[in-house]
């Protein structure tokens, strides 16, 4: 028996589950085999063999699913894989089944769904969101000393739903996240908008979706800008977003230009999108081991924002690559 | 503020400053319900066009100095004109009021007047004159994609065109006007929620509509019926409009998640029509053409997916799925693992949810896809010269063969097309064209009209079809043959 339902998050994805079942498939081939399809996603397959042969391909192949996780995520084959020997183990079969019975509800990989989402629409006026606000120094480290240059502020999505909603996963990648994080977008942007909400503060990043550049909140979140903030605001974008709606793209980015702010893009997400021709100010690149060993793959390097510069050594080379702007541990907040 | 990307996450793996002791789910309110949608601007007021008058009147008895500024939005219209055209631009002329002691008076033909009197706030006269210029340039540039050529902006010293400004003013006033457009407030939003569950009890076959796309032949003097050649049948997903009062489109994401919400029941209907030998598949494995279907990712994915893959490979149906370019960006894992998943099952890519700033924006080699759908627009052929020219070579490097002119609605949009080479266009000016050739050779024509062959031909309704008396060439293009040489 296969649980798929106790596959880890990173692991749960559609196409992983696919892998997982194509791992067993040369089972359904055997002698006398029949699968079925149980409950919460659960795969259970019989088949009649005299040799553990191909029970212990099975499983090698899910293990190698399995060490794509860090080894601090790590799940035991043993987890996720139940095996009986019938009809001697039936009884603890039955058990099985009988114990299982029907799907929990709100199991921890039950995702956002359209009534989940009005939901937390419902519930952001009356939150309290500044538990959930991460911030961490960017630094100008073109100067001798690295200053900060701005604070690099988000909302920690998976957290807040956690807190609002125990039990449910939320898929970043999916649509319903990028609506959910539309209206927190807005919902904050708007509470910036509130007299004196930004009084004293410095310069700060912050993601903002293109449709939220070019609602009202974020108008009137700009009418009330402090003029020493002026200039020293960016704003995050992400590709997926950028390519839902190109034009209307190109028209925030020329506005918010237009009103002094700048527009970062991090480059791990930019895949099909051609980083130049998107005319972003800023490029944000994390730096790891590969690119370490080949400084080529950088962009361009004047408007580069290099990540996770976790050490004293990690500086020194982005310093030697010319990059101008750092975040990582080697800057405490 | 915001959703921080996920990339940035792994380095925030020590607590820092930040980090709260045990989150809370329910506070005190720190911003009532209200706070958004207070953000929303004053439309602007019935009395809109005399107050301009007046304040025109007053300007003009000392016009020295002074300045008038213009945004003829009235000059665009829907599609091409967008919801926060008008709010963008409005923000951008009231600061600059501010900031010159002028004022933006918001017409209701959607026009946008600053007025100012040449005074910036400390006193100096040419700060303002600077403001102005400034401006004028940012809504040029703003404006310059959709502008069509259309001059959107008008600059006027009351001093130097006293008369150009009085004129306009005048032509605004409701006696004059020709018509004057409500002010376009959005809709309130309807809930996606409800929206999904609606969706979910109409039948598919109301929600579904079919397209023939077509290559055009070289054919000089030829009528663009007899150059026609039958591409594929792409199946549409059309979701049901919210809204009819208003013109605009509707949210691009809210669309995106209806569309992505009818997967699995569009995979459930094509394999009813290939199994029950339908009107979608069955016309096509007769004609050998493909048969184009939107998916996500994730719906390739899907057991019922490789269901329908291997039965259309039993029986000879060709398939290609289409996948918007920001559902391959929005999980790219995903979506290579379901790219060869494609591959293995035999069916062709085919990348679409391109318009013209996207096609400049993306290199989409990588995904080998087999056609690319570049959506047509009026704006197209009078785009400044240096969005053409990025266009023209982006379509190269893809290669004219591989490129799908969709929602091609008319002759401008065949001339745009094969002016760069690309001779391949979807959309209801093809549709026309070949209900037009079925109706000149149908015996049963007499009563249909153009828009009933072209509607019958796009449904799979059984009841909308019904209504034809030859539905054996209701599914076809008429082809005829190259005249020999």
């Amino acid at each position: 028996m296969l649980h798929m339902d106790r596959l880890p998050p990173p692991l749960a994805k559609p196409h992983h589950q696919r892998l997982a079942r194509t791992a067993l498939a040369r089972l359904q081939d055997l002698d006398h085999a029949q699968s079925f399809e149980l409950s919460r996603g659960r795969l259970a397959i019989v088949w009649r063999s005299r040799t553990a042969h191909d029970i212990d391909v099975a499983m090698a192949d899910l293990g190698h699913l399995l060490s794509d996780l860090p080894r601090s995520q790590a799940v035991p084959l043993g987890q996720l894989v139940s095996l009986f020997d019938l009809p001697a183990q039936a009884p603890w079969l039955l058990d099985v089944l009988d114990n299982e019975g029907l799907a929990a509800p709100g199991t921890v990989h039950q995702g956002l769904d359209p009534p989940l989402l009005e939901h937390l629409e419902q519930l952001l006026p009356n939150a309290d969101l500044s538990p959930f606000v991460r911030s961490r120094p960017v630094m100008d480290i073109a100067r001798a000393t690295p200053v900060p240059a701005w604070d690099d502020r988000s909302i920690a999505l998976p957290e807040l739903a956690s807190a609002l909603c125990p039990g449910r996963h939320i898929d970043e990648s999916s649509v319903l996240f990028r609506l959910l994080s539309r209206s927190i977008e807005r919902y904050v942007v708007a509470q910036s908008a509130a007299p004196r909400a930004l009084s004293g503060s410095h310069a700060f990043a912050v993601p903002l979706s293109v449709a939220t550049i070019l609602s009202p909140a974020f108008l009137a979140f700009d009418a009330a800008l402090p003029a020493g903030l002026r200039g020293h605001v960016l704003l995050k974008l992400s590709a997926s977003d950028i390519l839902s709606d190109a034009s209307n793209y190109l028209f925030a980015r020329d506005f918010a230009q237009a009103r002094g702010y700048r527009l970062i893009l991090p480059a791990a997400s930019t895949g099909l999108l051609d980083i130049a021709a998107t005319g972003v100010d800023l490029i944000e690149v994390m730096l790891t081991v590969g690119l370490q060993r080949d400084a080529g793959m950088l962009p361009d390097r004047s408007r580069l924002i290099l990540t996770c510069v976790d050490d004293g050594a990690a500086l020194a080379w982005a310093r030697m690559q010319g990059c101008p702007f750092a975040a990582g541990m080697a800057f405490p907040a | 503020m915001g959703a921080g990307p996920q990339s940035g996450r792994g380095e925030w793996s020590k607590p820092d400053s930040m980090t709260p002791a045990r989150p809370t789910t329910v506070a005190t309110p720190t911003a009532p319900a209200s706070i958004l949608h207070s953000a929303i601007q004053p439309p602007p007021r019935a009395d809109a066009e005399r107050l301009l008058m007046d304040a025109a009147a007053r300007s003009l008895r000392l016009p020295k100095g002074k300045l008038a500024i213009v945004l003829h939005l009235s000059r665009m219209a829907p599609p091409v004109l967008r919801p926060h055209h008008g709010p963008v631009a409005r923000a951008l002329m009231e600061d600059a009021a501010q900031r010159s002691g002028g004022h933006v008076f918001p017409l209701r033909s959607r026009d946008l007047v600053l007025l100012c009197d040449g005074l910036a706030a400390d006193g100096r006269r040419d700060t303002s004159a600077d403001l102005v210029t400034g401006l004028s340039r940012a809504l040029a540039r703003l404006f310059e994609a959709d502008a069509a050529g259309t001059p959107l902006v008008s600059v006027w010293r009351l001093d130097e065109h006293p008369g150009l400004f009085l004129n306009y003013v005048t032509t605004q006033q409701p006696e004059h006007a020709q018509s004057l457009s409500q002010h376009d407030v959005p809709d309130a939003p309807v809930s996606l929620r409800v929206l999904l569950a609606a969706v979910a009890e109409i039948d598919l076959r109301l929600l579904l509509a079919q397209i023939t796309a077509v290559r055009l032949r070289p054919g000089r003097g030829l009528p663009v019926a007899a150059r026609l050649v039958p591409l594929y049948r792409a199946l549409l997903f059309q979701p049901p409009v919210p809204s009819s009062e208003t013109a605009y489109p509707a949210d691009p994401l809210g669309g995106h998640t209806l569309a992505q919400a009818q997967d699995e029941r569009i995979v459930a209907y094509l394999l009813q029509d290939l199994r029950a030998g339908g009107p979608l598949t069955r016309p096509m494995i007769a004609l050998n053409m493909p048969v184009h279907v939107r998916l996500s990712p994730a719906g390739v994915i899907s057991p019922g997916f490789a269901r329908f893959a291997r039965m259309a490979a039993d029986r000879a149906c060709g398939v290609a799925v289409e996948w918007h370019v920001a559902d391959v960006q929005s999980d790219p894992e995903l979506s290579s693992f379901a790219r060869g998943l494609l591959s293995q099952a035999g069916c062709d890519l085919v990348l679409g949810g391109i318009d013209h700033a996207a096609l400049t924006m993306t290199g989409l080699q990588p995904l080998q896809p087999s056609l690319v759908k570049l959506g047509w627009s009026p704006k197209l052929p009078t785009l400044p010269p240096g969005h053409i020219a990025a266009i023209d070579r982006a379509i190269g490097a893809i290669g004219q063969a591989r490129i799908v002119l969709v929602n091609a609605d008319g002759e401008a949009a065949l001339a745009w097309g094969q002016e760069r080479g690309v001779t391949r266009f979807e959309g209801p000016y093809m549709d026309a064209v070949q209900a037009a050739s079925r109706i000149a050779i149908c015996h049963s024509a007499r009563a249909c009209s153009l828009r009933q062959c072209t509607t019958r031909a796009g449904s799979l309704n059984p009841i909308l079809r019904g209504g034809c008396g030859n539905p054996g060439l209701l599914d076809m293009t008429p082809f005829f043959p190259e005249p020999a040489l």
